[in-house]
């Protein structure tokens, strides 16, 4: 009995090894989130992008410090006036489906996201005016008026390239022109991919397939790279880091990210910007001295994350070293509570009911209250949230931003006066003013002057209180060579290959 | 026999449309516009509106409900307006996998619930009793996702015998399948097993009291056979029917199982369909779980006839 129990056990080790060695080739990732539907126009998930980057090709990419970097063009050229850009595009490209990509392809591409019925990328592209074709490998896009910030947009979805054969179902097998292509989706289980064997640099891609596994738990996401079962695993929560470290098989690979989490205030949005603190800049300035930015991020997520007060990220090029974050100063906070004529004020804090935020939420409720701030705490469901949050019906609000390669999506949509984020209603014409001038400015040094201009501003109004910006951190099994995490955190799989 | 499943069918349809005009209205007063939903970070009026206007999120919800059924009658579940997949496939691809999860689950319950049971009824307030009962308390107490983890790092993580997730398609390969299951099926299984076992070892303390127990071992019947012919068979009946309803609570629990090991089933897709606001996934998953359920309830009362020749009249 016992031998037959051992053969049957060795049998079945046997066929798990013999499973392994047929894999040998795909690249198995977990990911946090189902994507949504699989069309770069219409899609607006960033498990999503995450698919897309090994899917589908852009314009443009951006490098690790988020210089712009060719990708399907090679170079472009800004006219003068910065009312238009050339583009030059790769020879011999091909899409999935065979089709040639050319000029053609661009401007049927742009004309689709710009027309399309659900394409959420009209306002990314607003700025264009119209699409020619000036040969086969050069197109240009002409603006309506001068816009920096276009180049960062097509190294997003806005500059994913689609077979000009896409119809009504695309989402349902996409295809692009990346080094992967679509072979199947199973609804919230997983995304398969294979090399594409037309691509344009396909040496450099080291796996034969990439599937891309829907786990939303970053404990079990974890655990499965632990056993084995998978080789990377995005998003490994800042409490696991130890795990990882520690696990002589794995291998943790990080990066600074773009995303920012900020305390919203509503300063002008309805009945509940009628607050003391929608009121009173000072009020919120004692709100961003009554809590320590570094606390948070040590309790919350053991010191992992980056603690600041800006929208932008400090490894981004466009950080503004002249604002730094003020100190926690509970003295100085309870002055200006009185000087506001107060010795209690009453906040809401509404957040999104998740594991991270309700911890921010409760460290920042008790921080508060040391300096006189009565912060009463309001977890809502998701979609009920963020249907508030909109709607501008809070009075402070836990933001949760991803972040853009470039700080005009974030900076203009959060305070311009009618920013598609500034929800809060919060209006300066002044500041206004420059971003838009930052938006037009073609020159690196005079553009990041604007911006840090700009940065001054709204934290002297401090509409809103940035507390901390994510960092990335994926797990991956030692055997995985190459791997490098970028700051939108998707997965580039250039030079990526099994190691050994 | 046939009238009775014929008039338990005819039952059936007013009480699944009854679940889905419930649901249908509910789903309304759930806070949150899906519209908003789906459009995300992406804070664009144009696209709510056009959203709105293509899923019909604008229309009355008897408008909205008329033509779900209408369509739904005819076998078209409808499209996921997140993912934009066809919903129908999604049941199909999702209902098998979570019906072997329960099936499995069940499978372990029974095989160690039942035994369980009965030893435990016949060594009533010995050592092995109070064993069984404090594991089946625990295993009731248990939360599912906890034990699920950790299972994973000793089995998987630790020993590395078995995988740590995903699911194995029969069609691919049946060890693979089995392999892939048997974590998951533990998982579930253990609270069923803790109920089957407090079930059975109360149903046959009861049986073992009666008359004819005690005329079959006046008879000098062996110990064994009393049992297992006359009580055991006799003990069983409450617990065939508790098991079967179980079955459909083991349907509708998988859902915790379902996330720790990644396993694509029904559950999940509910769970996602609420917090997505994907109103026509949650819609198809409710009916057909509803149905399962009715479906599960008929088979209950066909075994419990067959097993209590009494009620075959």
């Amino acid at each position: 009995m016992r031998k037959r129990w051992s053969t049957l056990i060795a049998a079945l080790l046997a066929s798990a090894a013999w499973a392994g060695a047929a894999d040998a080739a795909a690249l198995r990732v977990g990911i946090q989130d189902d994507p949504d539907a699989l069309d770069p126009a219409v899609s607006g998930t960033y498990a999503g992008r995450f698919v897309f980057a090994a899917m589908c090709d852009k314009l443009v990419d951006i490098a690790p410090d988020l210089t712009i970097v060719p990708q399907l063009a090679t170079d472009w050229t800004w006219a003068p006036d910065q009312k238009s850009i050339t583009f030059n595009l790769r020879p011999g490209v091909k899409f999935h489906d065979g089709t040639p990509f050319d000029a053609e392809a661009v401007k049927f591409n742009i004309e689709r996201m710009t027309t399309m019925k659900d394409s959420r990328r009209k306002a990314e592209l607003s700025a264009v005016a119209g699409v020619t074709v000036l040969s086969p490998t050069q197109v240009r896009l002409d603006l309506k008026e001068p816009f920096a910030p276009l180049l960062s947009v097509l190294s997003d979805r806005a500059g994913m390239m689609v077979s000009t054969k896409a119809g009504d179902d695309f989402a349902n097998a996409p295809v692009c022109a990346g080094p992967y292509k679509f072979v199947e989706r199973k609804a919230r289980d997983l995304i398969r991919l294979e090399k594409f064997a037309d691509y344009w640099d396909a040496k450099s891609y080291g796996y034969d397939q990439v599937v891309y596994y829907y786990i939303s738990d970053s404990t079990v996401r974890l655990a499965r790279v632990r056993a084995g079962d998978l080789d990377i695993a995005e998003r490994v929560a800042p409490t696991d880091l130890k795990t990882v470290r520690d696990d002589r098989n794995l291998k943790l690979h990080s990066a600074p990210g773009l995303a920012v989490s900020h305390l919203m205030v509503n300063v002008g949005a309805g009945e509940k910007a009628n607050t003391p603190l929608g009121k009173d800049a000072r009020l919120r300035r004692a709100f961003e001295l009554a809590i320590d930015r570094n606390a948070i991020n040590k309790v919350a997520f053991n010191g992992e994350y980056t603690a600041d007060n800006q929208m932008i990220p400090p490894s981004d090029p466009f950080y503004s070293k002249d604002n730094p974050a003020p100190k926690r100063d509970v003295e100085a906070a309870k002055k200006l509570i009185r000087e506001a004529g107060m010795t209690t004020v009453p906040v809401e804090l509404t957040f999104e009911n998740a594991l991270t935020d309700s911890r921010v939420a409760q460290i920042v409720q008790s921080m508060a209250k040391e300096a006189g701030f009565d912060v009463k705490l309001q977890p809502l469901e998701t979609a009920t949230a963020i249907q508030r949050y909109l709607a501008g019906n809070f009075e402070m609000y836990i933001g949760n931003w991803s972040g853009r390669g470039d700080p005009d999506p974030t900076l203009y949509a959060f305070f311009a006066c009618n920013g598609g984020q500034n929800v809060n209603k919060y209006c300066n014409k002044e500041l206004e003013g420059v971003l838009n001038a930052a938006r037009a400015e073609g020159d690196m040094p005079k553009r990041k002057a604007l911006y840090a201009k700009a940065t001054g501003m709204y934290l002297t109004d401090l509409p809103t209180i940035p507390i901390y910006h994510p960092n990335w951190f994926f797990a991956a099994r030692s055997a995985v060579d190459g791997l490098a995490v970028y700051p939108d955190g998707l997965l580039r799989l250039k030079g990526v290959k099994p190691a050994g | 026999m046939l009238g009775f499943i014929g008039r338990r069918l005819a039952v059936a349809i007013p009480t699944l449309l009854l679940v889905s005009v419930l649901m249908f209205g509910l789903q309304q007063f759930l806070p949150g516009d899906p519209a908003v939903a789906l459009a995300g970070e992406e804070n664009n009026p144009e696209v709510i509106a056009h959203l709105r206007e293509k899923y019909q999120f604008d229309k009355p919800w008897p408008v909205q409900y008329a033509r779900w059924l209408s369509a739904f009658v005819a076998g078209d579940f409808g499209t996921s307006v997140r993912t934009r997949l066809p919903i129908r496939e999604m049941v199909i691809d999702k209902l098998p996998v979570t019906i072997e999860l329960a099936t499995l689950s069940m499978l372990v319950a029974l095989a160690v619930g039942i035994p369980a049971g009965v030893i435990a009824a016949l060594r009533r307030g010995g050592v092995t009793d109070y064993a069984v009962s404090v594991v089946g308390l625990a295993g009731l107490s248990i939360p599912s996702f906890w034990l699920g983890i950790m299972l994973i790092l000793a089995f998987s993580v630790g020993l590395g015998w078995l995988p740590s997730g995903g699911y194995v398609p029969v069609s691919e390969s049946i060890v693979g399948n089995l392999r892939s299951m048997l974590l998951p099926a533990v998982v579930l299984g253990t609270a069923a097993t803790a109920v089957i076992m407090r079930h059975t070892r109360s149903a046959m303390l009861t049986v073992l009291k009666q008359d004819f127990v005690r005329t079959a071992r006046a008879k000098g019947l062996r110990e064994r056979l009393v049992i297992a012919r006359h009580a055991l068979r006799n003990g069983l009946i409450p617990v065939v029917t508790l098991a079967t309803l179980e079955f459909g609570h083991l349907l509708s629990g998988a859902v915790l199982t379902e996330q720790v090991f990644g396993i694509p089933g029904f559950g999940k897709m509910i769970v996602d369909g609420v917090f997505g606001r994907d109103y026509a996934v949650v819609q198809a998953v409710v009916i057909v779980a509803a149905a399962i359920f009715l479906l599960m309830s008929l088979v209950a009362d066909l075994a419990y006839m067959a097993l209590n020749p009494r009620l075959r009249a």
